[in-house]
């Protein structure tokens, strides 16, 4: 279940911001320190991109650490969790939706409206 | 099978060339049609998906095909909403013509047909149906009107459409497998 206090919804306008190799550094030491951190999956043409700490296709990250969803394409998606345990809700064409990971989420998500669109998370001391 | 007339019918609007009188520029095929004619045919193409989607959630009580139903009406709308912003940006109209008239009738037989149908026989013509359309129009788009469209904003946005609608295709071709499965 999508505990309330964990959704940390936002649903504004964007400029969105490519992630720079530097940041990515940065974030990527931080993440294997256990420091919390933001990663970014961006949704363009159809698929999650995950931009940040990606092993072997899987976003990793731990708990406390939050997510940010960028919607780029022109329709609405979601990402949501296939057992159910966490779901951003809708995220409007051009928005984007945080969620800060806590215990118990499941790994494999996809978007709702499109079911082909599939993402995946790996869970780091679980 | 009675939709399979009804949905080649559809189909052969990739490679049409009919004759439709009161059209100005009297385009009979659709790698003819201008700008304007082809965003034209887009927002109709867009507003019958739409439209047999409202029938589909009016008649069906398949969970799967209501969520795809609402999908199209979301999908399909966002789309509308952006060709509409686009343009009033350009300040230009959208030229009626004959494919769209020909997309209109045809859209409008079928969702008497379908109009009839109850349960499974629905689910399966509303989901053959839906990958049938979706197919002949993504082949419109992505080999006739991209190629053809002059405007460098127009040609990203059914660059962005024909993403979205090649997405339906998938997820209609799971529906009707899954359906033909059972």
């Amino acid at each position: 279940m999508l505990t309330r206090r964990s959704f940390l919804k936002s649903a504004l306008s964007l400029a969105i911001l490519p992630v720079t190799g530097a940041l990515s550094s940065t974030l990527f030491a931080a993440g294997l320190k256990h420091q919390a951190v933001e990663h970014i999956v961006n949704i363009q043409s159809f698929a999650f991109v995950h931009q940040l700490l990606v092993i072997e296709e899987q976003l990793a990250v731990k708990v406390g650490d939050t997510i940010t969803w960028i919607n780029q394409d022109i329709v609405p998606h979601t990402a949501t969790a296939v057992d159910s345990s966490w779901d951003t809700g809708l995220i409007e064409a051009g928005a984007k939706v945080s969620l800060q990971v806590t215990k118990g989420w499941g790994r494999d998500y996809y978007c709702i409206y499109h079911p082909k669109m599939l993402g995946e998370l790996l869970l780091v001391n679980k | 099978m009675k939709f399979i007339t009804s949905v080649k019918s559809l189909v052969v609007v990739a490679s049409l060339a009919i004759g439709v009188s009161g059209v100005s520029q009297a385009a009979q095929s659709p790698a003819d049609l201008n700008d304007l004619q082809i965003a034209h045919v887009a927002y109709i193409a867009d507003n019958i998906d739409i439209r047999y989607a409202h029938l589909a959630l009016a008649i069906t009580e398949d969970p799967k095909i209501r969520s795809f139903a609402q999908t199209m009406i979301r999908d399909h709308s966002a789309v509308n909403e952006q060709a509409l912003a686009l343009l009033k940006k350009l300040k230009a109209q959208p030229e009626d013509n004959f494919l769209s008239k020909h997309l209109t009738a045809n859209s409008k037989i079928l969702i008497d047909e379908m109009s009839q149908l109850r349960g499974v026989e629905f689910d399966k013509f509303y989901a053959n149906n839906e990958l049938a359309y979706h197919k002949a129009v993504n082949e419109l788009v992505e080999f006739s009107f991209i190629p053809n469209i002059e405007n460098g904003e127009v040609k990203a946005l059914f660059g962005a459409g024909l993403e979205i609608f090649k997405a339906h295709q998938q997820h209609a071709q799971v529906m009707v497998d899954k359906l033909n499965a059972n």
